[in-house]
Parts: structure tokens; sequence; C-alpha cells
């Protein structure tokens, strides 16, 4: 019902500062994604979270949009070349992208493109709008594009670096990839297997390495005839200047690294070594390749050298990588093809049996993309669609796609390399918009989560998880304790460091500091000690206990549960505690093996929600579940900033006119809560040490934390905050001045300077513009500090902090970066040093940004911006272990989970249609594909009249005519979709554009609109989500190595769903459910 | 020769990625009221697909258009002056609302003010028209997009004339391609031969066909003429609309709305010169396989001299004649050849040209034959039909638009071997009738496409005909009427429903 | 612009002269009526916004503004410029973006601060007599009151 903005918000502040003072300030968390996209926005919420100690939920890898491949192979969150480089390239592959229905604004770069020569595939399921485009299309079998990436691999090996090694593909990868580094080959019951990277500490006198030998790979030099530590690992970015560079060399001398061993006078041995092989598992639904054992042998050349541990064997990964695409290479054993019609794991005709493409188009594709490259110098690209990164095995998928550009030299050159892009995760002045978003201005660090591992925990979504750490663990794994539940990974990741926590302790952290204090201890070794004795809990172990739940939660800028919330009904029945959909059982019930580190209650908890807010212009399925819908300015009526990663400029939203009705900006209604909580505060709460959990971050030194895998808590190690397990960080707050701190820019800028990325520069100049621009505060807490009072005030301190828009950082930025480097970078931003963009020049015309080192590619009067383009050209290395774009990957779990290398892994088995769930009668089961849909950007249009007119007027689910058939469904039908998730109700459409066995729901139509009750859950029909349910990934638990460390939206587990499969049957009877409810029910 | 000037357009379908911006920025501007809910004066439709209205291209269900009668004479397809004015009260060729689709809105407000109820709440539609609940959406103007709906409906194409279509309802063998529709703005309008009250007339100046609200009676004759089926009744005013070219907008030099806002920068507009005089025998051309060449033969050479003293004589300003010869659509339809009428047998001379688009071919070996060699896929493997698009654009006649397309991948090969090998190959623009130089230009049209080469429209020369000074004194002092001397009144939209009335003038 | 028009002869003839062998005529009549499209066009100003939705758009748009209303919105075209032999940025946008002004006035815009009416009722008789806190903590203690 309608309240005023002065009721609503005391609520809201009496809400939230009870729960800070009963569970802890990380108990309520915030919910809000794509800051790039209205970043005042999103920094109002964020601020305000983050001043009361409140969690910042992350968003890119909650929706599956986050590719771990990226930052496994180059130690980067996601960096992609503009639309308009897209015009430059000699070959584009539109790899599971509908580029014209998902990339309107930018699909006129790819048509015309085809007009300057370009050639051009389509590899999709369906008949899309992009196939329409293309000079031939692939109707690859979903779920299978890891396949076809591998013969494509396959092909690419054979006839560029193989029979014939193409001079710019060898150069290439030489510099640019971890080919020529060394790889220890292991010992695993009398059998060999790929290994950890050789490393200086490895040898005898370390090569001389005394910083970071541990963290230094190794190669063979031809110059030398000897064993190198090449600049620009990971070791040489820590504790030593100079040395972090792409230069071939080893400090000071030349080196020409090796890339294979295979000559005669290069190996001393021929080995076999065990690969394994996943093609047989594939669930009946795909197609199961029986023929081949789990475990493939191949010869690998080898050399044995003296380590501090005695002989070990090392080979090349370039040799092994040979090996793993089932190439023969004249060295003899099994599992290896010659020919491309040998039906041999990584072969074309191999692929086409899983595939469904012809091995004449596999063969003809991967030709042509090689020799355009060959060519053109790396002018292929790969538009690929994150459709393939939704899938379990997402990483398969996209390290096929990976390696044929890094093994054609693509990746850093303009016209060619890897087109991801989803969301406007570039946020392109990101340096400048953090501090003012994480409130880094009055306290570090902030409180950042990864959503997936959290809504997993808090929705418990766990509590059914069906997948069992055996059905993906390698036939070769190392040996070890893998036998345990997917959320005591996650417990186990958490409690090492690997991955953020929220809650972070079970013990409210106020009270721990309090604690601490009394006992006169700093806050780290006091929580270290109390963990190791087990006075204190990490919220981890226990997600459903009453202390650990998440208590209020804020959504605004997004659509949680209309939209992006994976097992939505779970989210209803256990989160919120209302009416929900859920058919299945839980692992007590089911009588499945329970979880050993993560505690299992009996009954699950309903309802661990006090407080839901939502902030939107619209009434969304989120707002309509919410205890509290406060009216936001539409996009007309408010000012803010733009970016995207598709084009280079920064631009406005402004209001045009002033906020209708009662609406008030983010910006405006964060401030007002900020005030109603300064003024309730002093009833409960004053000035606090709070204790932050800090995970092993990614880009800082404790990327250098564990190069071996060590759990305390097994006694494996001492507990060491920081390094063996999370840091634990006092940070002060005062819940009396959350309104003055909100609105004036913190001392911390000017005493601790500002950066991203590992670097860091003095910032007391632009701090002082800002003040003389936004004016400063005369008087109170913030006396001297800038104003942020407006959001223009707060688009300023973005505008001035970032080095993209403000050309004097962009140089102290460059400058920062050199000395690690040992390179002077300063030259790309110098031209434009005096460049200074403000809100009101954006307004007359967006502008481009400047180039600076917080992003790979450059943004000039020469190329468009390429991502890797510096690491290429400028010679500054990948923020990989090796320093290289990393193709293959050794860290143990890595290993273990049997994705070293990159090979096909069919779609994995979610048995969530079960005999119990299934009705007699209804067989048709389809493979349940979620794409971006036309009508709507997600939720967000789908309700518009214009859009719902265009698109059949409601929530719509495709199938194909055969399929249709066999249920006898016609077009426009009301049909059903069901497993044990939930169900969800739609109309169909019947189109031969569709493959046999798959249906697509495009994507977050909202069940708001024009939806009937479901006759298996008597509730109303859900959306998309309703038959969803996320599943994790071990190996996006990995902390503290390298590249494999936590970072907000880089790396971390990710919501998968796109391996589901549901029931779909036409509807007897349509019910709208519209009788009201009973006065009884409404007391309930 | 009688010199008129007028504003083409053409449609690059071969770059329309099918986004419907077009449609929805038209909509906002021209239609979002009462009484043309279900008009869209631009509509994109996916072909292969019935389209909307529904089976609009069967002009044997609907008379629109023109025929050649037996004896040679040109009259309207729905008959005679005197058989239209018998059949004003009983249109028998006239669309009903459902040939369209029922427009609708949801019950958005039940999310906020609803009842605690059993179920969480959703909006239900209810029909625009009748204001009454719909229980189920049956129909809407883009019923068919991307494919959507069984192949036996869908087929019922009237394209697929002449060509065995079975196997193209197969998933293998899918095609399609996006079709987006407005009024052709034509040189032989059926609408204004078949209009009763003299309502419907094409301007001198720039050859934009509208409908005077004020003459307008709705007697809907218009609706039955157009064979594009691109006049809508506002079932408010009592009156009929279509499709201004934005006038507004085009008067002052601006693009439509739908080609400003068109994303995958398909469309381009521009002078054309014709011969007025030649209209009646190029749309009389008795063989509907030659009208094609018919309406080509209508067009003036802008650079002719004697056209332009013509020109200059029949009053067409300077800027226009010098327009006329920078026109996008002079070089797409005259100089290349690779834009065309949307069926020219209604022989209507529409002046709306769309270019046909490529498609995947099957063959993998064809898919790459694109290269410095000059090789290039046979146009006859691509997934679309040739005989399917000849239907749309050339009344059957394969041969000019097999040709279109192979120029079309003849500036392919030549721009990849200018852009990978460094070679200028012009034995591939020779295969194809070109040189170098055109394929150059046909790249920069096409390819970079800049705002000022796709757009290349002169302002109105009002200053020359009227009091210019007194006009920019008297500008929005009118009655909200603008800049005029204010004889117009009141607004002629969003009123009370008018009944059907007999106009003074017939009675 | 004239107030020439040509017209197909259907009934009345008020020609100044016929063309093409008699298949058009020429007549001069008023063509004020054209103001009504015109006025339709005409608006106050245009403000440059865009649309904070999750794709990759961040498209620039002129946003209408007529009478302090918000009519409409087209995409902008004059982006800084690309470099030759590359095609520029405009006109960025697609139709879902085309159609955001449609929720500024219609019925699915919240208005104002909207408290579920349970809560709401409680909050306002606690408040009557507790503090803000005390209020929230005896309705979170209350496991009826909670679960509402």
């Amino acid at each position: 019902m309608r309240a005023t903005w002065d009721e609503a918000t005391e609520i809201t502040a009496a809400a939230n500062l009870y729960t800070t003072k009963t569970y802890g300030p990380d108990r309520t968390f915030g919910f809000s994604p794509i800051p790039a996209m209205s970043m005042i926005s999103y920094a109002a919420g964020s601020r305000f979270l983050t001043l009361m100690g409140g969690v910042c939920m992350s968003f890119y890898d909650w929706y599956c949009d986050l590719p771990p491949a990226s930052p496994m192979i180059w130690g980067e969150q996601t960096d992609v070349p503009e639309s308009a480089d897209w015009f430059n390239a000699g070959y584009l592959l539109l790899w599971g992208s509908n580029v014209p229905q998902t990339r309107t604004p930018d699909a006129h770069f790819y048509t015309e493109a085809r007009y300057r020569g370009t050639k051009s595939a389509v590899i999709c399921p369906d008949y899309s709008e992009a196939a329409k485009f293309g000079d031939v299309w692939l109707n690859v079998k979903q779920g299978t594009d890891a396949a076809l990436g591998m013969a494509f691999g396959h092909v690419i090996l054979r006839e560029f670096h193989l029979d014939r090694q193409a001079e710019y593909f060898e150069d290439y990868c030489r510099k640019y990839s971890d080919f020529p580094m060394l790889v220890k080959l292991d010992e695993k019951d009398g059998r060999l297997i790929p290994g950890r990277f050789l490393r200086a500490d490895d040898l005898d006198g370390k090569l001389g390495e005394d910083n970071n030998p541990e963290w230094k790979t190794i190669a063979w030099d031809e110059e030398s005839g000897g064993l190198v530590a090449p600049n620009g690992s990971i070791g040489y970015r820590w504790g030593e200047d100079g040395e972090w560079n792409l230069q071939e060399k080893a400090k000071e001398a030349d080196t020409r690294l090796k890339m294979t061993l295979i000559l005669e006078e290069d190996h001393d041995d021929v080995v076999a070594v065990d690969f394994p092989y996943f093609g047989g598992e594939a669930t009946e639904a795909f197609a199961t390749d029986a023929d081949h054992p789990d475990v493939l042998t191949r010869n690998i050349p080898v050399k044995t050298i003296q380590t501090a541990d005695g002989e070990v064997k090392v080979t090349t990964v370039f040799d092994l990588y040979c090996a793993n695409y089932g190439l023969d290479r004249n060295l003899g054993g099994d599992w290896v093809a010659k020919d491309y019609d040998d039906e041999m794991p990584g072969t074309p005709a191999w692929a086409e049996k899983i595939t469904g493409v012809s091995r004449d188009k596999i063969i003809h594709v991967a030709r042509e993309f090689a020799q355009n490259a060959e060519k053109t110098e790396g002018k292929s690209m790969i538009i690929i669609g994150a459709a393939m990164n939704h899938w379990y095995h997402m990483d398969m998928n996209y390290r096929a796609v990976i390696n044929m550009l890094v093994m054609c030299g693509c990746v850093g050159q303009s016209g060619g390399g890897w087109a991801h892009y989803v969301g406007q995760e570039k946020l392109r002045p990101q340096t400048g918009w953090q501090p003012l978003a994480f409130a880094l201005d009055w306290g570090r660090p902030p409180r950042h989560m990864n959503s997936t591992s959290a809504w997993y925990a808090h929705s418990d979504q766990w509590r059914y998880e069906t997948l069992e750490a055996d059905e993906i663990l390698s036939p070769t794994a190392p040996k070890g304790d893998w036998d345990i539940n997917l959320i005591d990974y996650n417990v186990r990741a958490e409690r090492m460091g690997w991955l953020p926590s929220a809650p972070q302790l079970k013990t409210n952290p106020l009270e721990v500091a309090k604690q601490a204090k009394a006992a006169g201890k700093d806050v780290a070794s006091f929580v270290a000690e109390q963990l190791k004795s087990g006075t204190l809990e990490m919220s981890c172990e226990d997600p459903d206990a009453p202390e650990n739940w998440p208590r209020n939660l804020y959504i605004w800028r997004s659509n949680l549960l209309g939209s992006s919330g994976k097992g939505h009904e779970y989210f209803l029945k256990h989160l919120l505690g209302t009416d929900h959909g859920v058919m299945g059982k839980d692992l007590g019930e089911e009588g499945r093996q329970l979880p050993k580190e993560a505690k299992w209650h009996e009954e699950g908890p309903r309802g661990k929600l006090d407080l839901l807010v939502t902030i939107d212009f619209r009434m969304s399925t989120t707002a309509v579940y919410s205890d509290i819908v406060l009216p936001t300015a539409s996009w007309y009526e408010k000012n803010d900033l733009n970016t995207s990663d598709m084009h280079p400029f920064i631009h406005p939203l402004q209001a045009a006119v002033d906020p209708a009705y009662e609406s008030k900006s983010d910006w405006e209604i964060f401030k007002a809560i900020a005030k109603k909580v300064q003024e309730v505060a002093p009833e409960v709460l004053g000035q606090e040490t709070d204790i932050v959990a800090l995970p092993l971050l990614h880009d800082t030194p404790a990327e250098l934390a564990q190069d071996q895998v060590k759990d305390w808590k097994k006694g494996e190690c001492d507990l060491i905050p920081g390094k063996t397990a999370p840091n634990f960080i006092a940070v002060e707050r005062d819940y009396t001045q959350i309104y003055d701190r909100f609105v004036a820019l913190g001392p911390l800028l000017d005493k601790l300077g500002n950066g991203g990325k590992g670097i860091g520069w003095n910032t007391e100049h632009e701090v002082q513009h800002l003040r003389d621009l936004n004016g400063e505060w005369a008087e109170g807490p913030a006396k001297g500090c800038a104003k942020i009072v407006t959001d223009i005030d707060a688009t300023e301190v973005v505008l001035m902090l970032a080095p993209e828009t403000n050309g004097e950082v962009a140089v102290k930025a460059w400058d920062a970066l050199s000395s690690f480097t040992g390179i002077d970078h300063t030259h790309l931003a110098r031209p434009k040093e005096d460049e200074k963009i403000r809100f009101r020049d954006i307004a007359v015309q967006p502008r481009k940004i400047i180039s600076s080192p917080t992003w790979s590619g450059l943004e000039s009067e020469k190329v468009c911006y390429n991502a890797g383009y510096t690491n290429v050209h400028e010679l500054i290395p990948w923020r990989t272990l090796t320093g290289r774009q990393q193709l293959y990957q050794d860290h143990l779990w890595m290993r273990a989970f049997g994705e070293g290398f990159m090979s096909y892994r069919p779609p994995v088995d979610l048995k969530t249609i079960t005999r119990d769930v299934q009705d007699d009668g209804d067989t048709l089961v389809l493979n349940f594909i979620t794409p971006h849909q036309k009508w709507g950007i997600h939720s967000t249009y789908s309700d518009n009249l214009l859009m719902l007119t265009l698109n059949r007027g409601g929530p719509v689910v495709w199938l194909s005519e055969n399929d249709a058939k066999k249920a006898d469904i016609k077009d426009n039908d009301w049909i059903e979709l069901y497993n044990t998730n939930g169900a969800l109700t739609a109309r169909a459409v019947v189109s031969q554009r569709i493959k046999d066995g798959t249906t697509f729901m495009y994507h977050a139509q909202e069940k708001i609109v024009n939806t009937p009750g479901s006759e298996k859950t008597g509730n109303r029909g859900g959306i998309h989500n309703s038959v969803t349910r996320t599943v994790l990934k071990p190996t996006h638990m990995i902390g503290g190595y390298a590249q494999q460390s936590y970072g907000f939206n880089y790396y971390g587990t990710v919501g998968a769903n796109r391996d589901e499969f549901v029931v779909v049957r036409k509807m007897k009877k349509v019910d709208w459910l519209d009788e009201e409810a009973t006065q009884k029910e409404a007391a309930e | 020769m009688r010199v008129r000037a007028q504003i083409g357009m053409v449609l690059n379908l071969d770059k329309c990625i099918g986004c419907h911006t077009c449609s929805v920025t038209c909509k906002n501007v021209w239609t979002s009221r009462d009484g043309v809910e279900y008009a869209w004066f631009n509509n994109v439709e996916t072909k292969p697909g019935t389209g909307y209205p529904t089976d609009w291209e069967n002009q044997d269900r609907w008379n629109g258009g023109w025929e050649r009668t037996r004896a040679g004479k040109l009259q309207p397809k729905q008959g005679s002056k005197w058989r239209i004015l018998a059949n004003i009260f009983g249109n028998p060729d006239l669309p009903e609302i459902d040939d369209y689709y029922e427009p609708f809105d949801f019950d958005y407000d039940h999310l906020k003010s609803a009842p605690e109820l059993k179920a969480f709440p959703t909006a239900r539609p209810r029909s625009k028209i009748t204001g009454e609940r719909m229980e189920k959406i049956t129909k809407g103007p883009n019923w068919e997009e991307i494919l959507g709906g069984e192949f036996a409906k869908r087929s019922q194409d009237y394209n697929f004339e002449g060509i065995q279509k079975e196997i193209y309802g197969e998933y293998e063998n899918t095609f399609m391609m996006y079709l987006p529709r407005l009024c052709e703005h034509c040189l032989n309008p059926a609408c204004a031969a078949a209009c009763p009250s003299g309502a419907i007339y094409k301007r001198e100046e720039d050859g934009i066909v509208l409908i005077d609200q004020e003459k307008c009676r709705g007697w809907r004759m218009c609706v039955s003429g157009c064979p594009y089926k691109k006049i809508y009744y506002n079932w408010q005013s009592g009156k009929s609309e279509k499709c201004t070219l934005c006038y507004p907008r085009i008067e002052s030099g601006n693009p439509t709305v739908c080609s400003e806002t068109c994303v995958g920068r398909i469309r381009y507009l521009g002078v054309m010169l014709y011969d007025a005089d030649k209209i009646e025998q190029a749309a009389n051309t008795p063989a509907e396989t030659d009208l094609y060449d018919a309406q080509l033969d209508v067009f003036l050479d802008p650079n002719d001299p004697a056209v332009i003293a013509t020109a200059r004589a029949d009053g067409i300003p300077e800027d226009w004649i010098k327009s006329a010869q920078a026109s996008p659509i002079w070089k797409m339809a005259m100089e290349w050849k690779v834009a065309f009428p949307l069926h020219p047998e209604y022989r209507t001379l529409p002046m709306v040209g769309y270019i046909p688009p490529l498609s995947p071919i099957q063959n993998a070996a064809e898919a790459g034959a694109i290269g410095m060699d000059g090789a290039m896929p046979d146009v006859r493997n691509l997934r679309i039909p040739l005989r399917y698009l000849a239907n749309m654009l050339t009344a059957g006649d394969e041969e000019p638009v097999a040709l279109a397309l192979e120029r079309m991948l003849a500036m392919r090969a030549y721009m990849r071997a200018k852009t990978v090998d460094g070679v200028r190959d012009e034995a591939v623009a020779a295969k194809v009738g070109l040189d170098g130089a055109m394929i150059e230009d046909m790249y920069k049209i096409m390819a970079l496409a800049d705002y000022e080469d796709r757009f290349v429209i002169p302002t109105t020369h009002r200053e020359q005909v009227e009091e210019a000074y007194d006009l920019r004194g008297e500008c929005g002092f009118t009655d909200t009427n603008g800049c005029s001397p204010g004889i117009s009144k009141g607004s002629l939209f969003g009123g009370a429903k008018k009944p059907l009335k007999m106009p003074e003038e017939l009675r | 612009m004239s107030h020439l028009l040509d017209r197909l002869n259907f009934l009345q003839s008020k020609e100044l002269e016929t063309f093409s062998n008699g298949h058009g005529q020429v007549t001069r009549e008023n063509r004020d009526w054209e103001d009504t499209y015109r006025n339709r066009w005409r608006h106050d100003k245009v403000v440059r916004s865009t649309h904070g939705v999750n794709c990759t758009g961040s498209c620039s748009w002129k946003i209408y503004v007529k009478s302090g209303i918000v009519a409409w919105e087209t995409q902008q075209t004059g982006y800084p410029r690309t470099r030759p032999d590359l095609p520029n940025h405009e006109p960025r946008g697609c139709a879902r973006g085309a159609s955001y002004s449609w929720y500024l006035y219609s019925a699915n815009r919240v208005k104002n601060p909207l408290v579920r009416g349970r809560l709401m009722k409680i909050w306002r008789k606690m408040r009557a007599t507790m503090s803000p806190i005390d209020a929230w903590t005896k309705l979170q203690n209350d496991p009826i009151l909670r679960a509402s």
C-alpha cells in the first residue's frame, strides 16, 4: 500500500540498524548489477552499504556471463574489442552469438564488414538472425561446442603448426603463449600424468632467483642451451622492479625459448602420458562415444632433468597440447590420428558424430580461419555468445575457442581476437569510480561477495544438489580427499581465503572487535586464534543457522526474482518463505550423501529475510514480492554516466524532465535512507569497530599466497591470516555519520592515493580539483572534504579521478606501471595529458576515453580498442602465473577435475526429471535453452506494451515442429514446462528453425504479464528460472594462486544453468488464479 | 517530358537485422494514439510468411493495385470508378480488424492495486477496441517473427509461386529474410485513384502521397485500393491515415524517422527525377515482367543536360537537381541496378526500392569461394531461392535479381582482394559489368554508409512560393497551427469517434 | 513547397492541366491541413540521455520533451566520427530502447513508495507508542508478525 517517503525510509533504517546491532552489519546485503550502465546509481547504493558495513553482491559471475576461462588464460576478467574493430577483421566467426538480436546497435559493423570482403561463418543450433548473414551456417548440436572447437584446433595444428609451421604463428606463440614452458610429469599408479609447471624453486640453486622462485616458470632456452626463468612470470611482478615484461629475456640475458622437444636431439625419451577423456559420459540426449576409454594414453617427447627432489621428466606445454588434440607426430602410441576421417577423439570425423556438423564444413572453416589469420597476421575474430558460457562445462567451450585464437596469433591484434560481450562489464572509468562506489575514501576494504556461492547457500539450493564430485572428477586425478559435496568444496575455499564470505563470522563482528580490544590483541591474530580453537566459526560452515541468514536485502537496478535468480522457486521457498513450486526433495529426504563440511539441518529454514527493499521505476516481479518498493527516477529523469565495451565513448544519462510523481533518483534515495539511519542510529549504535574478512585477491601480492593446496583446519598448515586463510582487518565505522560521510569525499584518497589492477598513484591534485569544483564542507565531521551532494557532483568525482577521463591521471597510471615492467609506457597518454572530461562536456557530445593501464587495449587514431593489444605491442605481461596467455592450468584442482587442458565434456546430468515428478503420458523431454531475447533486455522492456505487441503479448516458448507434433502442440497453444525445480506456463511458438530436442524460452519473460496458473504446482506459472537450479564447479573456487585468485566479478563460482531438461506438455485447462485470498489466509 | 522530383527510398535487405526499431520509433511519433493502435505505418515482416495484414500480397483476394484490361486500359483492380462508388457501403475487398489484429493492453495497475490474492498477481490482456477481457491473444502485427508458426501456415506466402516449397520447411534448409514495409509513395498510386472524396494526392514538389484529413470522408476505398495495405482506417477519427514520409522532417532536410533510426543503416533517401508524362505508359506495360524496366525508363538522368534544362523550366529548384545528381537512390536503382521495386506487377510504380539479400549456402566449398581469384559462389545455390526474390521484386524475372546478387558478391571479392591481398582486381568487377571505381563507390555508399551519403535531402523551397518573411513571424501564433495563415481549425486526432455519414457533395 | 498537387482524376475536375495522357492532373487546392502532422512533430527541447539497462548498447538518445512531457525518443546521430574507411557509430540503438518512454507515464510505473499492506499497518500501530528500533525489534521477536 501507499506510504510516505518518511515512513518507508524509517522502516528500512530501523531494520538495518537492528540487524547490525543484533547479528552484524554483514547480514545486510545489496544486489545491483552492471555498474557501467548507470554508475552513479550503482554507487549510491554500494556507497551507503559499504559505509554501513553491508555486503555488495557480485553479478557478472552470478549471471554466468563471467567466463572463468578468461581469468584462467589471461588473468583478465573480460576484455574485448569494441564493435568497430569487427570491421577490421578478415574472418568473423559468430559462435553462439546472435549479433543482430543481442548486439543490435553494433550489428552493422558486422554486416558492413562483409562488403569489405570479410568472410564469415555462423555457428548456432537454430537458424537465427545471425545465421542469415553467414557465408555458411554450422548447425551444431547444443552443448557440444568444445568438440567442434577441438576439431577446428586439430586441423589448425595439423596444417599450420605440424605439417607446416606458419612462421607468424610460431613467432607469436613463442612470445605470447605458455607453449614453451616446461611441465613436470607426475607418476600416478605407475603411469605418467601432466603435473605442475617446472619452477625456479624446483631447481638446485633456483637459477639464482631468490625473489618468489616458486612463482617463476621455466623454459628451455636455445640461446644458452639451458634452463631459464624468462621475464614476465608472476614471480617477477611482486617484490622486484623492472623485469615483469615480455621481452625475450631472462633478467638481462637474451633468450629464445624452445616450443617443442620433438627433435631427436632435444629429447631424452618418448614416454606415454595419460589424458582424461570424458566423451563416453554423455547422457542419452547427447551422442555418447563409447568406443574410447576414459583415459587416453599418448606419446610425448621428454627431457630428464635434475631437481631438488631428484630426477624428473619434463616436456613443453606445446608437446602435451598437441597430444591432447589427438595429433599423430610420428611418436607412435595409440589414440592419435593422422587422418581427419579417423574417428579418434579430436578429429573432424569424431566431432561430426558428436556435433552433427559435417567434417567437410569443420575442415573448411578451420582452414579458412587460419589461412586468413596467417595472411593478415591475426585478423581472425570470434564473436562468442555467452550461451556457450552457461553450460556447466563452459570453460571447455571457451578454452576451445581461445585456443584457436592463440594458435593463430589473433589475440592482441586489431581485427582479431576474442569478442565476448555480455552486459556492460566495461566500466571504463573504473578506477575513478571505485573510491566513490565502495567508499574507499572513508574505509578499506569494502565487503564484496560472490553472489553465486551466496545465493547457492542462502536459497538452500545446495540442499538439493544431486551432482556429485565423482561425476566430474578426472580418472587421472591425483590422490586426494575428493569425495565431498559441492557445498563442501565451497566451504573449504572460503576457509582457505580463496573465496569471500557473507556473512563472514557466525558471531557479530562488532562484538568480536570488542572482545579483541578487551583482550588487547590486534583483530587478525585474535580472530585466527579463536577460529583455530573453534570459539569462532565461519558462517559458511552452517548457512542454515539463524545467525548466518542474510536479514536485509536491497535490490536496485535489478530484478533478481523476475530475471536473474537461477533456482527461482528455491529463492521463494527458503529465502522469502512464500508460495513456491519446488517439487523435488532435499538430500536428507532422498537419502543421498550429506555434506561433510557444511552443517546439515533436518529441516531447511523458510523465510530467512526480515526485509526486502526494492528500488525500481516499474512493478517487476521482484517489486511485487518486496516488503518495500521505492519509486526511482526513470532514465530520462536523472543524471548519471554510462559506458560499454562495444564503443569507446563515455556518455551521460540526463534529466530531460524532473522525476515524475514521487520518484527520486537512486542517488537521492540512498541519501534519504542514509539520513534516516543517521537520525535513528544513536538509539543503538555509534562509533564501532568492524572486522572485515578479506580473501586473497588477484592483482595484489596475496595472489602469491598458496602455491600448494593446504587446509589449516585439517592441520596441513597453520592459520596465517592473508596467507593460508582470509585476512581479518579492522575497519572503523560511525553509524551517527553515515549521511555526513555519504555526501563528502573522505580523507583516505589524499592519504592513501588511488589505483587499480595492482598499481597505485598519488591523487592529491585531483582531490583538490574536486574541492574547487564541487565546493568543500565548511564544518561538521567532513570539514574540508569535497562535497558530493548531487548526482552531478558524483559524476565529477568519477571523471576527475579516472585515468580514462583525466589525462593527467592517465600519465601517472602508465608511469606507475612502467616501474613494474621496466619499459616506459607514458607515451600512450602524453598527447592527452591536458584533457579533463567533465559531465557537461559529455552532455554536449559523448567523448572517447583516454588510454589507461586499467585496460589492455588502446583507444587511438590508429587502432580501434582491442583486448590484449598492449600485451602484444607494449610487452606488458598477462597477469597470469606464466605471464603469458596460459593454455595449461596446473593448479591441483584443475588437474583433479581433468581441466589442465581443454577437452570436450558433455553436459552434466542434473537429474531433475524424476519418476516422481514426471506424469504418465508426458513424454516430451527437451533441453531447456534460455537465450537473450529480442523484445527485452533481460526482463526490462518485456512488460512494455510496444514490445509485447511485437512479441505475441506475453511469455512464449519455442519448439521445433517435429517435437511439437509429438506432444500434439500447435502454434499458440498454452503449454507447461516442468521438472523437480518447478514449473512455468506460456504459449508455444512452433517453428522449423528450432533444432529438435531443444526448447527455447527467451530469457526473463516475467510472470507479471499474461501468465496463467500451473496445473502442476497450483501456483502462478513461473519464470524461466522456475525450472533451473544453479550448480557450482570446484575449479572456480580456486584462490591464492596467481590469476586464479579472487576478484569481485573477476573469478569465482558462476551460476551455470544450461544443462537442464524439462518435460513439455499441452495444458488441459487454463486457470488464471484470480481469486482473492480468504480472510483466514490473509491473516496468516 | 514533364520533369518532377520525388524523394525516393531504398532499403538494403542484405543489411536488415530485423530489429524493428523503425517500426517502434515510427509508432511512437505517429500512431501512438487511440484509433490507430493497430496501425503500423512502418512494419517489418519475416519472410517466408503471410505478413501484416495477413496475406496482403494476395491480390486475387484483395484486388489492390491496378490491372490492365483486355482492352489495354489501365484501371484499379477493384474496379472502375463507377464500380468503386457502387461499393461504397459494402466494399467486398476491405480487410477487417482481424486481418490485422485486435490491439490489446494489459491490466498493469493490478500489480500494485490488487487485493490480497491466492496467487501471485499477473496483468491480463484487454482489448483496446472493446475494453473487454481477452482470454487469449491470437494475433499481432509481427506474429511470424523469425519464422514463428508452422511452415504449412507461413508457406501460404504468395512469393512461393512456382517453387517446390516443401523442402524449405525442413530444418536443414531453413531460410529467412526480413521485409520492412511502408507506404511506397507510388508514381501511380492506386489509393489516390480510388478515393471518392478526392482527398488523396501526390505532392507536386516532392512526390509524397498524402490523405487530406479535412477532405477524407472515411470511405476506405483507398484501404482496399492500396495493394500494399499501407492505408489504415482510424476508427476514432473516422478517417484514413498513412505514412507521410515524415514530410515535416523531409521539408527541413531531415530523413524520415524510420530512416534516421535504422540501426542496420539499411535505408537511403534521395531525389529521383522522373518524367511524369511517362507514368501511364509505364504502368500500362503489357507484360508484367517488363514492368521493372518500364519503371526505370520513367526515371530521368539528372546529369543529362536536356533533363537539367527541362527541370529548370519546370520549376525544379537548383538544389534539387544537384541532390538528384548525388542521390544514392539513383546510383542503386539505375547505375548499379541493385535496388528493385516491391511487386512491380501491381503497376503502381512504387518509389521504395529494395536490395535483395544474400544468404548462406549449403556447400562448404562454395561458402568460402569469395576470394581474390574472383571466385564467387553461384547465386543459385544460396539458401533463399532466386525465384522467391524474383516473385517479390521483379514479377518473377530472375535475371535482374541474379545480376544484383552477383554484383554484391563481386564487391566482396574485389574488396577482399584489395584489403587482404593489396590487389585491385578489375577482372572481378568486369565479370559483372562494373569497374573498380564503381565498386569502390558501391563500397563507400553501402558499407561505410555515412549519414550524409545515406540521406541526400534538399530542403523545401517554401520561400519561393510564399511570403517567407510573414511566415517566419507568424510561426506558432495561429491557433497552434504552426507556420500557416491558420485556415485549418482544431485537431483532427483524438476526438470522439465519428460515425460514418454521407458526405454532402455526394448526396 | 508549392500549393500545387498532382492527383489522379476521380470525380471532380479542378485541374490546371493534365499530364501522362490525361492519367494525371495538376490542381491548386488549399493544403493548410498539412500543418496537422507538422504540429505533431514539433517539440520544445531535446535532451541527450540513454538507458541504464544491462545490455552492451550504451547508446546515446535524443529525448523529446513537449510541454513538460517526454513524448518519444530517437537515436542521437552526432557521435564523434571514427576515421576514414571505417563506418561510424550512428545511429546506435534498438527497438527496446526506442520503446522506453512508454514506462514514464504507464500504469506499470511505481509512482510513490509502497509498503506491504500488513507491514505498514503494524508499523503505524507500533510507532504510535514505540521508537523505530523498538518497533522493529518487537516485530522480529514475534514469530507471527515476522512471518507476515
